[in-house]
Formats: structure tokens, C-alpha cells, sequence
């Protein structure tokens, strides 16, 4: 149980989607700051377009929904069974073993 | 050279800072995963479809890809489409649907280690030797072009900026192997995204929308021709700006080189082997598919902005070659902040074409090479850790042939140059091998011999001036396509003159023998059907291709 418990929060520190998620809510946050204190000239250089602001809208959407996934549906429970979405998908069967590669 | 440096700011170098330590950082939480050489050289094959496939799809997003194809769209308009919904789509969903059974229901852990199943030891050191060499000649020139790219910016020296590259790729590949390559691949999908989908929606925007854009590419030096995909390539009658007849997209983009490209270059076929199941690794190259079906809009149309908006591209000024058209419209219209994401994903595409070469290179220079026929019968360990040396000086040597890309003036003709050398000879024994129970492992050898030393002749007669083409990518079709008959002709005489290997012997390698994994029986939800993906990405590039007709 003890190796369970250790592969399972290994699994979870490396989890992609809270990697990508972190990240892309960082950079999120930061460029709708930017955005709302950019200059009259700088929105003027992008055709007019406060570039800062929608990307950082849309990157911190994205981050969130990947924060969303990732702690709604924890990796450490559903390594084998790991699609998005699907109700009953990951019922933590096998949790801990990756499937065996057999052959060989 | 001032008018395109940058005018970047700390915002923009703490984006990029973050991502460099982002990314070294999941080669650390790799490591401490890492426990046997599968782990290290196929992430133990239990990777999810979805992060498989968009891995798949950013390996192949590198420096060549992004800078490339908005420089074809500039240059040739809507008409390089054909390279996303003629030139790949088709040969990804045929890698998923027809040949994924065979290279993963035979359990191999890679392309060369099914030729010495299904052929012999010779065809697979052949093979083996000249992928490792293949595969770092492309990382050279990913490399290179990012340290281009990095002075034309940012001033940086060239060989800072390849060394630069070269040590952060070196880091987190050796340290978490293909689990980190792959992971950090998905990761860079997205900032990629990040980096065109806003110089798209701005540049747009600026020419008056897509309508605004037609008009003033009408009024432009590619005209009226510039927004179809295929008309004007009736034989005879060619004034498409790409200059090809509709057979040569289809036959020689469409099936040799594409095929070729897709099915049979590891760097892309490592992604799919690292699935969990058949399943996944089926869907591994179609998932790759959706994006690709719509990356046209994000990195064409780019090239075709930058057309209209930036007055003198693609002429003999400095700095204004179509290669620059993405750099040139990060310039024009970013702000700080935004600037430094679109920094980012320009070095997150050359840091993902490197890594993808250098992981496929340390996995076969191991498990091909090293492993079976130099040091035999070494603990599990040992190989991890060859394989971390044999990362680090791959990379090495990569740096030394980012020099000799340098020499070259059109790396994206470089490249299709190497490809129809090295894949499109691989591709024709494949392909025949794999539908051929007959064929004999003899004929396996030298068709491949053979193939190459085509491909490769017909290069160096070309560069030494002795044979004489249209331009360098006529070249590359010429050679790949000879290579493709040669390989034919050669393997079907040599079958014919020697023994074939029982049929017993070749079960799961050929078709009609696959092997049925057992772990597909598990339930999957129709939506997880690798043929209803397949074909929906099919359709979906069909309809795409007649909409721009």
C-alpha cells in the first residue's frame, strides 16, 4: 500500500495537464495585466487589437481548464484508465502497475 | 538588420525564463520515474492516446515546419494546403489504421528492429546505421535554424545560440528520456498555438479579414492563382503557383514522399509505440491528425499575411526572405508580453524537432546497435545510462552538423533531400514486406541498399553538377521516386533468386498476420474507434481541400 501511495503522488507531481495548466494560468494572468496597462501606441501597433489582454484571456481559460481536469479526475487513481470524460472511465483498477509491456 | 531585432523587455525574457525552467524541470520529475530501459527509451509504453498524439504532431512541428510552411504560404499561397490535407493526412491515417498493428502488435521498439524481424541482422544494422546518421543531420538543422533565428531576433551569435539550444535539449532528454521528450513535446504543442494563433487573429485583422486578405493577395505577385489548392495543375495547363501538376501532388507529395515521411521515420513512430495499448497507439498518429487538418489556418495563413502586410518580403533585401515572414510579423505587431509567448513558441518548435531526433537516436543507437551487437547481455541499468551518454553525444555531433547546415542556403531543401535518401527506401521495403509474405530477407537487404545508393547518387550528381534538375525539390522527388522503383525492381529479383522464411516466422509482421492484443478486448467507447477517427480525418481533409478548391 505504502508503494501505492508514493507511486501515486509521484504520478500526480508529474502530471502533464497540471504542468501545462500551471504554466499556461501563469502566463495567462500575467499578460491580462499586461494587457490592461498596455499604452494607446502599443494597441495601436496591433491593429488596434489589445493582443495582451485576449491571448492572456484565452491562455488563462485554457490553464484552467486543464487545473479543472487534472484535479477533478487525479492521475495517481486512473493510470491505466486515463481517457477524459467518459462517467465510470477510471475506476482505479491497477492503479499503481503501468501494464506490463510482456513480450520478450 | 536592426529593422527586425526585437524590441524585447524583461516581461518577455522572465516568459521565456519560465519556460526554460518548466521544462528542465519535467526532465527532473521524469528521472526520478524512470526505473528500467523501457521506461527511458519507450516511457514504458503507458502513455495515454491523447498526449501520444499531440507529441506525435509536435515532433513534427519543428523549425522547418513553422518557418517553412509560412514562407510557402507566402510564396505559393493557399496552394501549400497540399502539403497538411494531400501530403500528410492521408499517410497518417494509413500509419494508424493499416501499419500501427504490425509495428506494435509485434511489440519492436522501433522501425529498424522490425526489419530484423521480418528480414535479417544486415538489413537492420543498415537501417539502424543510417537512421542514427539521418536523425542527427535533421537535429543539426533544426538546431541551426534556431540559433538563426535567435541572431536575427535577439543578436545572440550564432554558436551561442546553438550551444544554448543544444544544452537545455541535452538536459532534459538525458535526463528523463523519451517520457520528458514526449511530455515537454505536448507542453510546446500548446505554446506553439500560443505564439500563431494570436500574430494570426492580429494579422488578420490588420488586412480587413479573410475577404480583405483575398483581395489584396489578388492585387499581389501570386494574384488570383495564389488562394486554390488545386486549380491550374491540369497537366499542360500548370499555372499554380506551386508549379506542379495535379499527379505530382498526388503521387509524389501525396504517397511516395509523404508516406514515406509518416510511416517510416522513427522519430514519429517512437511517439505511437510509447502508447499504452493498440488502441492508443492506433489513434496515436490520428489524434495527431485533427490538428494537423486545421494547422494550416495558424501557419499558411500567416505566410500569406505577411505577404500583403509587410511590403518587400521575399525580395533581395536584407532580412526579408520568406523564411522570416513569422519573425517579421511578431515584429510588426506584438507588443511585450505577447512578444516574448511567440519568442517562446518559436524556440519551443526548434526545441521539439531536436529533441524528437535526438530521442528516436538514442533508442535506436541503443536498442539497434549497442545492445544487440556490441555489449551483449548487460544489466537493464547499464542501457539506461548508455542512453544517456548516447543522448548527450548525439547532441554533440548535432551541433557539429547544425555547422554543415549552415552551408545551405534552403534548409527546407536540405531536408527533403535527406528524406528522399533515407525514407524513401525504407518506405518501398516496408511497404513491400509488409504485403509480400515472399519476400525474402536477402531481397530486404539489398533493395535497401540499393534504394539508398540510388537516392544518394542521384544527390551527389546533381550537387556536382553532373546531372541537372528543375530546381532542389524536383531533385527530391526524382530521387525518392527512383528510389521507390529501384527498391521494387531490386527486392522482386532478389525474391525471386532465394529462400523466403517460413510463414511461421513471420507472425505480427505481415499483413493478414497480425497479432490481436489482448488488451484492446478491454471495453472501449465507440468514440475510441481508431476507424471512425480515421475516417472522419479523412473526410474532414477532403471537404477542407474542396472548400479551397
Amino acid at each position: 500500500m505504502a508503494e501505492d501511495t508514493r507511486v501515486e503522488r509521484a504520478a500526480n507531481l508529474f502530471d502533464l495537464r497540471r504542468i501545462i495548466g500551471g504554466v499556461f494560468t501563469a502566463w495567462g494572468l500575467l499578460l491580462v495585466v499586461l494587457g490592461l496597462f498596455d499604452s494607446e501606441e502599443e494597441i495601436e501597433r496591433a491593429a488596434g487589437v489589445n493582443i495582451n489582454l485576449f491571448a492572456g484571456l484565452g491562455m488563462l481559460a485554457l490553464g484552467l481548464l486543464f487545473l479543472l481536469w487534472a484535479f477533478t479526475r487525479p492521475l495517481g487513481r486512473e493510470l491505466a484508465e486515463d481517457e477524459p470524460g467518459g462517467p465510470g472511465g477510471g475506476d482505479g483498477q491497477g492503479a499503481a502497475g503501468k501494464p506490463d509491456p510482456g513480450g520478450e | 538588420m536592426n529593422e527586425v531585432r526585437l524590441d524585447t523587455d524583461f516581461v518577455d525574457y522572465a516568459i521565456i525564463a519560465t519556460y526554460f525552467l518548466v521544462v528542465l524541470g519535467v526532465g527532473f520529475a521524469a528521472k526520478r520515474y524512470i526505473k528500467s530501459s523501457l521506461d527511458y527509451f519507450l516511457s514504458g509504453r503507458s502513455l495515454p492516446a491523447w498526449i501520444t498524439g499531440l507529441a506525435f504532431i509536435s515532433a513534427n512541428l519543428g523549425a522547418t515546419e513553422v518557418l517553412g510552411m509560412a514562407a510557402n504560404g507566402a510564396q505559393y499561397g493557399v496552394a501549400t494546403v497540399n502539403y497538411y490535407w494531400i501530403g500528410a493526412i492521408p499517410a497518417m491515417v494509413f500509419l494508424g489504421l493499416v501499419m500501427m498493428p504490425f509495428y506494435y502488435g509485434s511489440k519492436v521498439r522501433s522501425v529498424p528492429e522490425y526489419l530484423l524481424l521480418r528480414f535479417n541482422k544486415p538489413s537492420h544494422v543498415f537501417n539502424s546505421v543510417t537512421f542514427a546518421v539521418a536523425t542527427i543531420l535533421i537535429a543539426g538543422v533544426n538546431l541551426f535554424a534556431l540559433a538563426l533565428v535567435l541572431e536575427l531576433l535577439l543578436g545572440w551569435p550564432l554558436i551561442v545560440g546553438i550551444i544554448v539550444a543544444a544544452v537545455v535539449v541535452a538536459a532534459y532528454i538525458s535526463l528523463g528520456g523519451l517520457s520528458s521528450a514526449i511530455y515537454n513535446e505536448v507542453l510546446q504543442f500548446f505554446v506553439i498555438l500560443a505564439a500563431l494563433i494570436p500574430i494570426t487573429v492580429v494579422g488578420l485583422v490588420d488586412v480587413g479579414g479573410w475577404g480583405g486578405l483575398q483581395d489584396r493577395i489578388k492585387e499581389s505577385t501570386i494574384g488570383e492563382a495564389g488562394l486554390h489548392a488545386l486549380q491550374g495543375t491540369n497537366p499542360g495547363d500548370v499555372t499554380n503557383p506551386i508549379g506542379a501538376t495535379w499527379i505530382g501532388i498526388v503521387f509524389g507529395l501525396g504517397f511516395v514522399l509523404a508516406f514515406g515521411y509518416w510511416t517510416t521515420n522513427f522519430a514519429e513512430v517512437q511517439r505511437a509505440l510509447s502508447a499504452k495499448d493498440l488502441s492508443a497507439a492506433e489513434r496515436t498518429p490520428l489524434i495527431g491528425a485533427v490538428p494537423k487538418l486545421f494547422l494550416p489556418f495558424v501557419m499558411i495563413l500567416p505566410g500569406m499575411i505577411a505577404l500583403v502586410a509587410i511590403p518587400g518580403l521575399g525580395s533581395d533585401q536584407p532580412n526579408m526572405e520568406y523564411n522570416n515572414a513569422i519573425p517579421l510579423l511578431m515584429n510588426e505587431y506584438l507588443p511585450n508580453g505577447m512578444l516574448g509567448v511567440a519568442l517562446t513558441g518559436l524556440m519551443a518548435s526548434f526545441m521539439a524537432g531536436v529533441a524528437a531526433n535526438v530521442s528516436a537516436f538514442n533508442t535506436v543507437v541503443t536498442t539497434d546497435l549497442v545492445e544487440p551487437y556490441l555489449k551483449r547481455g548487460k544489466a537493464d541499468e547499464w542501457y539506461v545510462s548508455f542512453g544517456r551518454y548516447a543522448t548527450i553525444a548525439g547532441i554533440a555531433v548535432s551541433v557539429l552538423t547544425a555547422l554543415i547546415a549552415s552551408t545551405y542556403d534552403n534548409l527546407m531543401n536540405y531536408l527533403q533531400a535527406l528524406f528522399s535518401i533515407f525514407n524513401a527506401p525504407l518506405f518501398a521495403t516496408f511497404i513491400i514486406g509488409m504485403f509480400w509474405k515472399r519476400m525474402t530477407p536477402a531481397a530486404g537487404f539489398w533493395g535497401l541498399i540499393a534504394g539508398t545508393a540510388t537516392a544518394a547518387g542521384l544527390f551527389i550528381g546533381y550537387k556536382a553538377g553532373a546531372l541537372s534538375f528543375g530546381s532542389d525539390l524536383d531533385e527530391s522527388m526524382w530521387g525518392a521516386g527512383s528510389a521507390f522503383v529501384v527498391v521494387a525492381i531490386v527486392s522482386v529479383v532478389v525474391t525471386l533468386m532465394t529462400t523466403p522464411k517460413p510463414v511461421s516466422e513471420l507472425q505480427g509482421l505481415v499483413y493478414g498476420m497480425a497479432n490481436i492484443d489482448e488488451s484492446v478486448a478491454v471495453s472501449h467507447r465507440w468514440w475510441e474507434s481508431p476507424k471512425l477517427l480515421g475516417f472522419s480525418v479523412l473526410a474532414g481533409a477532403a471537404i477542407l481541400t474542396i472548400l479551397f478548391w
